[in-house]
């Protein structure tokens, strides 16, 4: 069925472009190419008009192509400054009447012009236009870059690449304008949260699309925009390009406005990055070898804002005068620190000595507690190292006229920046090119990369919908524990943690998930040329992705004895991770995890193909007055993706891995209706149709349309929802080609408008697919082993009326060239109005679901990019260039009827809420601390309040007294780069920034606290007796009485982590990359039989030049939510490049 | 030439119209591993979860004449949710038991008894046996959610005035759109639609396709259903005619056995004595219904919402623990059991477990569960009586009440008619700080002048009722029924009420819960306050 369909729509796509030109019609059908030669000859004869009065010395030449030396039919020759001319014929020929000393002028699209001295018999050489700029690559089609009407920014990836970093897309930061790239973790295999002119929705993941050699890059797990920060282990996998060696590729071309990204119309609303991998070049062979050897430094605690030990101590000491860390409480506590290990030394009985752990004498104990508080431990300099990673790649690349190819391989390797994160990547690349004749020509490029990578264990976090706190039972992320824990505690000893001992070395060692990520990737393209004006092509793809994560609990880690912690009766009764048997009256509660320990496996798998066919057709006619481009085709993707999930209980890593498990565990699990393991399937199919055509006069006038019509499987069933006709019409002015132009010249050397008018859609967030009723199946909670069935239930009701979100995009841009082209400016204009945007729909729930995600919300947005790039100073050894990026994105919320409670636009993600920007982060207002020391705020009915604050409050006339502090998105982001040169010597210092948007700080406070946790530097400056009101905003650290008087004490402390006193600008300006580079002389390089030799340093996110000082350190960039989130290190780089 | 460019563009156009509808097939393919209900057996696996998984029995138990207020010392024993319940206020907290979980709860299951009833009516009609079983399943269904979301939402359903009472959408057809509007509707028409509902459903409804029935509509649960639907819709006849049904001949061999629940005795965990009260084995057990809840704590020996609770002095003057016709607590099969102290006061029969569904063991993330018995034996032969005192036919009442005594309790005394007025007539009538096991009653539909038979038999009836029912949030609907007027009491230091702070007349318009905040906000009328 589908190569029926394929076939049906490719033919029906040509009868579409045939009918075009009826005669070429007849030829293709006919199969008689013979005739193209006599149709070409009866559109010169149309074309030629002149040149028949001058019968001077008559010239006949050829004009070949450099690229395949064939000939070029339809070339435009002109005797140089006259309208006298022809056209070359289905040879490559022309003949013309020309006087004596003449010079031709010989031009066609694509190529560049040539002047040349008439002469009998003449051979004239086409180039193809070679200049990077003139090109724009769609991943479709290439463009003349004077064609092109859309809004794009071309990246050249040797300029852009920061070494050190292999993810590419980090490299993206600051490099165009209007797109921003915000490091949301530093972690390999994270992707960073990227948005081409901010976001296009408001539960979908606005994610932009990837495009590599043309294809899309679908990934292996939909992680959404909130997930990406989450730290959760499926964020490892998250990047679809963390498989590309970043040597291999050769240029981003990014795609903002809906001109130039229509073409990909249905998927397009969030923009578009085309990445095109190196090729071999004809006459040429090169084999070079980069290497980068990277070295990151340890986070310092002078630059965080984290008590010592010895405050720490202190705060510790009050906690106990009021009525904490009491051995009663302690000694058997779920966590403990300092005091709960006290407590257990006090017990220990030593038979062979005859002594306890600790004497229980006043003495001994303050002598305990005196070198804790002496201790001062640096969690970063325990936890992290500067060890070397290294990354190397090697690449071959050669060609001659018949075939060019390249080959590369890379290895990288990383011991870790954190205890237990190590990664190995492995990739290859192979692309090769074979032009089997001058008409046809035949591209194969594979791809494979391998990744193995250790990380931290972790689960993922929940949410708890009352409080909003994000809790992560079994953290262990380096980063945060270093950040969180006290630092009175030993590296050494283990304390107490969900009631089993703890150590967080031991716990590295024992608790950590291997992450392994295999990707492949080929493709074949076969180009056909009938004609020189017209390319038809098919293009076949297809790409596997296989992952797996497996998190091994180790037999002697906190997380696997957790469950076997049974030391006194208390904790036997109290913990929660111990199992008692339902069915006896005198059962006690037993482990689960007798021994061993857990091995939690996900594998996630996908299997994509991709076929598309094109034509594309240019002419020009009346010497270039005329030209047309016509690009039209079919394309089908098909995704599937597939994953496993299982947890094996009782895995004895220390017994030979063998398995030994309880039978309770099944016995629970059944109770409990617990999966044992899990399985799912998706698929995904699309097709689209789409065709595009641009017509120029004389240069100066462009007109551009682009149609596509695109269907998916994604909103289920109904044929009405899934096709979308997408579309845009643009157009451009190129100035400087009008005649009047010249008198501006060379003060101004370039000019062009560009105006277009586009509408762009996506599919939704992927769980929305509701067009038809979906039903499901599950097995529902029972009580017994006996009782239970399975069922069908409808997990999502049917929204007839659901459809892709959709935005219509007028942009205005502008690129402008000063003094022949040394400064230039470029400007874009914007402004969007997103609709049937998915928004969660409060409704009735009389169908049985009050909540409901529909096409409900629209918003609009508009901003303005800017871009200069000047030539400072251009001299023969020295020269100094420098740019200045700059943009600014607003968007506001103009149609969402929808409910939120208070929790939902207080805490750090931000909210959509009418009326404001799509995250919109709000504050409870703060009132001042009262005679307790206290927190008060203004609360919903307009009183002041210490615990009155309803977080689940819904009622919009409610909610008006919370403070709106901005959005959690910055509003302008760019950079500043210098790149000074000095013969063989470079030097780069490139800067970024970001303003606008507001941060949450780290929700620190609470109505109690234990002796593990670390706290900020403000806590010195807490309340502590009465009349310290006047002088501090920090609360009192509440004490047991306190808390037993009132027991919604927490909602207040909740209150203050969300108050407008935890908030904090998020604008920066961080020195991103300074960079020294050194090309040795060729003279010297080519002594020892190198072609170039090479060596750069480079000092990458070295400081933040500005930040709001209430951040503390904190870096505004980076989530810090624990699992696996790290941020990008501070760090040097040495590259060695040698070539062959 | 042209003749031929019209046959090409015909072929190509065919080709085109195939291609596109070969395209459709293309994109036919199922984006995940949702499935389609297209036979028999998928419809009735669709049918297994028209059943609502929220429940309304912490709610009613706070809202009725069950709880008192407990004061201040119990303040950390809460939720701002209970509080707002306890006093009849319109909730705003979000919660588990929250009133919108009920009411998208019971429209959920609604959802899929229409989806499944639209299933057959795809499949031709329900021709055989299973269908038509299923069929009768669904319509059940509907009619049960209908009936659950009526008697919360709305007054109470009379004669008099329910044409007129707000009801509530009743649902026939699975919702399509997004947002659709919804006019309420009458009582009066919600309770012609379950009659409707029943009406079809009981011809055809079977036993025979059901692999664990006592968690579906059964025959007897459907009976069972029907005579509490009539009851509450004030046709006696057909109350007790189809609760006849129900228990047939010997309906005491169905009853609740209290001596071996009494057997477990006292242990530190009271779960295997509750599951034993829900245990499907068991011929008490009619229909078995699981929820999202937190019931099994609320009635536990657990420190939980203890703010809140059938305390020893509401349970030694007015239900468990108070002296009865049958003597007292001492002469029950199962002793009701005191727990008392440090933040706990608490009278208890422990029938519902708690238990927890974890759905992530390693995270310890999960939902409270219990699970109730929507229809039991016992509850049912109390009806039947209520009926049957309704239709002045005390001889067979008095015999429905001597079969539910002599098994809840060791008593040797035998009702009558007349030592039931004798017992009656001579009690006060409670007052809020003077609490008896007879409360005035202002039923819509008229009885006997107080001191009557009838009354003082309906005094029994309803008494029974009470201690049948207790933690199972039944007790609600007879107080809307019978317009009792209850309070709002704080029990002082001593254990005795020491201050009444609101009471509920017979027409207090709080006896229909708000409509969800949310649903308010999508548009549909909020009851009348």
């Amino acid at each position: 069925m589908r190569n029926n369909c394929n076939l049906a729509c490719l033919l029906y796509y040509f009868y579409l472009f045939l009918r075009v030109d009826n005669k070429i019609k007849l030829l293709i059908i006919n199969r008689d190419f013979f005739m193209e030669k006599k149709l070409t000859m009866i559109l010169v004869c149309l074309f030629l008009s002149l040149g028949m009065a001058f019968a001077q010395t008559k010239i006949t030449g050829t004009v070949v192509s450099q690229d395949d030396g064939e000939p070029v039919i339809g070339a435009s020759v002109f005797i140089q400054g006259t309208k006298t001319g022809t056209v070359t014929d289905g040879e490559g020929t022309f003949s013309l009447n020309v006087p004596a000393n003449k010079k031709l002028t010989i031009s066609y699209v694509g190529m560049e012009t040539e002047s040349v001295q008439a002469k009998p018999g003449m051979k004239v050489v086409l180039k193809p236009s070679t200049s990077l700029q003139e090109v724009v690559v769609t991943g479709m089609q290439k463009m003349d870059r004077r064609m092109f009407t859309g809004s794009t920014t071309k990246i050249d990836a040797q300029n852009a690449k920061i070494d050190g970093l292999p993810d590419i897309s980090r490299s993206l930061e600051g490099r165009a304008a209007g797109v921003s790239v915000q490091n949301v973790s530093g972690t390999f295999g994270t992707a960073p949260k990227i948005r081409v002119r901010g976001a296009t929705s408001i539960y979908g993941s606005s994610k932009p699309l990837w495009v590599v050699d043309g294809v899309i890059m679908e990934d292996v797990v939909d992680v959404s925009a909130d997930q990406l920060s989450s730290g959760n282990a499926n964020t490892l996998i998250s990047s679809a390009i963390a498989g590309l060696n970043s040597d291999d590729i050769e240029s981003f071309q990014i795609l903002k406005d809906g001109s130039a990204t229509s073409i990909y119309g249905a998927r397009a609303m969030s923009g578009v990055i085309v990445v095109t991998t190196k090729k071999g070049k004809s006459g040429q062979s090169h084999i070079s070898y980069t290497g980068e050897y990277t070295m990151r430094l340890i986070p310092s605690y002078s630059t965080f804002n984290i008590m010592n030990s010895q405050d720490q101590m202190s705060i510790y000491q009050e906690l106990q005068q009021k009525g904490y860390l009491n051995y009663a409480e302690t000694s058997t506590a779920v966590n403990s620190g300092i005091y709960g290990k006290m407590y257990e030394l006090l017990n220990t009985y030593d038979s062979t000595t005859g002594m306890f752990g600790l004497a229980n004498t006043t003495k001994a104990k303050a002598e305990y507690l005196r070198s804790a508080e002496y201790r001062n431990t640096n969690w970063f300099k325990e936890l992290f190292t500067n060890s070397i990673q290294s990354n190397h790649s090697v690449s071959i690349s050669a060609g001659t006229d018949k075939a060019q190819y390249y080959a590369s391989l890379s290895a990288m390797y990383d011991p870790g920046w954190t205890k237990s994160s190590q990664v190995q990547r492995y990739t290859a690349n192979f692309n090769a090119n074979y032009n089997v004749s001058p008409k046809i020509t035949f591209g194969l490029i594979s791809s494979a990369s391998y990744r193995k990578q250790k990380a931290p264990g972790t689960i993922s976090a929940s949410t708890d919908a009352v409080s909003g706190k994000v809790n992560r039972a079994f953290d262990i992320n380096p980063y945060s524990f270093a950040l969180n824990t006290s630092r009175a505690l030993s590296t050494t000893d283990y304390y107490t943690r969900n009631y089993a001992p703890f150590n967080i070395n031991n716990e590295l060692e024992q608790n950590y998930i291997d992450v392994n990520v295999s990707d492949f990737r080929m493709q074949a393209k076969l180009a056909y040329k009938p004609l020189r004006q017209l390319e038809l092509s098919v293009l076949g793809a297809m790409k596997y992705s296989a992952t797996s994560q497996e998190h091994n609990i180790k037999d002697n880690s906190n997380q696997a004895m957790a469950y076997r912690a049974m030391g006194t009766s208390t904790i036997r009764k109290n913990n929660n991770y111990l199992y008692t048997n339902p069915d006896d009256i005198y059962a006690l509660p037993v482990s689960v995890l007798p021994y061993g320990g857990i091995v939690d496996r996900t594998d996630n798998n996908m299997f994509g193909y991709d076929f598309r066919a094109t034509a594309q057709y240019n002419d020009s006619f009346n010497n270039d007055t005329h030209i047309v481009n016509l690009y039209g085709g079919m394309e089908t993707n098909s995704v599937d993706r597939h994953n496993t999930w299982f947890r094996g209980w009782g895995m004895q890593y220390d017994m030979g891995e063998t398995p030994s498990y309880a039978y309770q565990v099944f016995k629970k699990s059944s109770e409990q209706n617990s999966d044992y393991y899990t399985m799912g399937n998706t698929s995904e199919r699309s097709v689209a149709f789409f065709g595009n055509g641009t017509y120029s006069y004389k240069g100066r006038y462009i007109l551009n349309g682009t149609i596509r019509y695109e269907g998916t499987n994604r909103l289920g069933k109904s044929r009405s929802a899934r096709w979308l006709p997408t579309w845009n019409l643009s157009g451009a002015w190129n100035v400087h080609e009008e005649s009047f132009f010249k008198s501006l010249e060379p003060v101004m050397s370039h000019l062009t408008f560009r105006l277009s008018y586009s509408l762009t859609a996506d599919r939704g967030p992927s769980n929305v697919t509701n067009s038809r009723v979906i039903i499901k199946s599950q097995n529902p909670w029972r009580p017994f082993a006996g009782v239970k069935e399975s069922q069908l239930y409808i997990s999502d009701l049917e929204n007839s009326d659901l459809t892709y979100e959709k935005k219509h995009e007028l942009n205005f841009g502008m690129d402008m060239g000063f003094l022949n082209n040394r400064i230039n400016l470029g400007m874009d204009v914007y402004s969007r109005r997103n609709y049937d945007l998915i928004g969660l729909a409060t409704t009735e729930g009389v169908g049985g679901e009050v909540m409901k995600y529909g096409n409900i919300a629209s918003m609009k947005s508009s901003g303005v990019e800017l871009s200069l790039s000047t030539t400072n100073i251009k001299a023969k050894d020295f020269s100094w260039t420098s740019s200045f990026i700059y943009s600014h994105t607003h968007n506001q919320v103009t149609d969402l009827r929808t409910t939120s409670s208070i929790m939902d636009l207080v805490s750090g993600n931000g909210f959509a809420q009418e009326g404001y920007p799509v995250r919109s982060l709000f504050s409870i207002p703060f009132k001042g601390l009262n005679r307790e020391g206290l927190p008060t705020f203004l609360d919903q009915d307009g009183k002041i309040t210490t615990t009155g604050i309803y977080f689940q409050e819904s009622d919009p006339e409610k909610m008006k007294f919370l403070k709106y502090e901005g959005s959690i998105d910055p509003t302008d982001v760019g950079s500043f780069g210098n790149i000074f040169t000095y013969k063989g010597l470079s030097l780069n210092v490139f800067i970024t920034y970001s303003f606008g948007n507001v941060v949450r700080l780290d929700p620190v406070f609470s109505n109690a606290y234990d002796d593990l946790s670390s706290m900020p530097k403000e806590f010195n400056n807490r309340w502590t007796v009465p009349g310290d009101e006047t002088r501090t905003n920090i609360p009192v650290i509440a004490s047991a009485i306190q808390n037993n008087t009132d027991a919604n004490l927490s909602y207040a402390y909740n209150a203050y982590n969300y108050s407008t006193e935890r908030i904090a600008k998020g604008d920066f300006i961080r020195m991103k990359e300074i960079s020294l580079g050194y090309d040795f002389p060729k003279t010297w390089v080519s002594s020892l039989k190198l072609s170039n030799l090479s060596l750069k340093f480079q000092a990458t996110n070295l400081f933040l030049i500005y930040a709001d000082k209430k951040l503390n350190g904190q870096d505004p960039e980076f989530f810090n939510t624990g699992g696996v989130a790290v941020p990008v290190p501070k760090q040097f780089t040495l590259t060695l490049k040698i070539g062959i | 030439m042209k003749k031929n460019n019209i046959l090409y563009s015909i072929v190509l156009l065919a080709f085109a119209s195939i291609s596109l509808a070969s395209c459709d097939s293309y994109l036919d393919k199922m984006p995940d591993n949702r499935a389609e209900v297209d036979s028999e057996d998928k419809i009735a696996s669709l049918t297994t979860s028209a059943y609502p998984t929220n429940d309304y029995i912490l709610l009613n138990e706070c809202m009725s004449d069950n709880v008192d207020d407990m004061g201040p010392t119990y303040a950390n024993y809460t939720s701002r949710f209970l509080d707002q319940v306890y006093s009849w206020n319109d909730a705003t907290d979000e919660d588990n038991e929250s009133s919108e979980n009920l009411w998208q709860s019971c429209y959920k299951a609604i959802a899929s008894a229409n989806q499944a009833l639209k299933s057959i009516e795809e499949l031709g009609g329900a021709t055989t046996t299973k269908l038509k079983e299923t069929k009768a399943e669904a319509l059940l269904c509907r009619a049960y959610s209908h009936f659950i979301l009526t008697n919360e939402f709305c007054m109470n359903y009379n004669s008099k005035t329910s044409t007129k009472d707000m009801g509530v959408s009743y649902l026939t057809e699975p919702e399509t759109t997004l947002d659709p509007k919804y006019e309420r509707g009458t009582v009066a028409h919600d309770y012609e639609m379950i009659d409707k509902d029943i009406q079809e459903a009981l011809p055809i409804v079977g036993d025979t396709h059901y692999d664990v029935p006592k968690y579906h509509f059964n025959s007897q649960a459907a009976y069972a259903f029907a005579a509490r639907f009539y009851l509450f819709y004030e046709k006696w006849d057909k109350a007790a005619e189809y609760a006849s049904v129900c228990l047939g001949a010997s309906p005491k061999t169905m009853l609740q056995n209290w001596d071996k629940m009494q057997s477990y005795g006292v242990t530190n965990s009271l779960t295997p004595r509750c599951n034993l009260y829900i245990d499907a084995s068991s011929n008490s057990n009619f229909l078995l219904l699981t929820s999202i809840s937190e019931a099994g704590l609320f009635g536990s020996n657990h420190i939980y919402f203890t703010k809140y609770s059938h305390n020893t002095y509401l349970a030694s003057t007015e239900d468990l623990l108070a002296t009865n016709i049958y003597g007292d607590s001492r002469d029950m099969r199962c002793k009701p059991m005191t727990f008392s102290g440090s933040g706990m006061d608490r009278v208890i029969v422990a029938k519902l477990p708690y238990m927890f569904e974890e759905t992530n063991p390693v995270a310890k993330t999960g939902y409270s569960r219990t699970v109730y018995p929507a229809f039991k034996a016992d509850l049912t032969l109390l009806e039947r009586a209520e009926a049957y005192i309704m239709l002045k036919e005390y001889t067979k009442a008095c015999d429905d009440l001597n079969a539910w005594m002599h098994n809840y309790t060791n008593s040797d005394v035998v009702l009558t008619p007349q030592n039931i007025q004798a017992y009656y007539t001579a009690l006060n009538y409670a007052n809020w700080n003077a609490p008896t096991i007879k409360k005035h009653l202002y039923p819509a539909f008229g009885i006997d002048k107080e001191g009557s038979i009838q009354e003082c038999m309906l005094q029994c009836a309803l008494s029974f009722k009470r201690i049948e029912t207790s933690y199972e949030g039944l007790r609600w609907f007879d107080i809307k029924r019978y317009g009792i007027n209850i309070v709002r009491r704080t029990i002082n230091a001593s254990g005795k009420p020491g201050e009444k702070t609101d009471s509920l007349t017979t027409n207090d318009l709080r006896r229909a819960i708000q409509i969800p905040f949310k649903v308010r906000q999508a548009g549909l009328q909020a009851n009348p306050r």
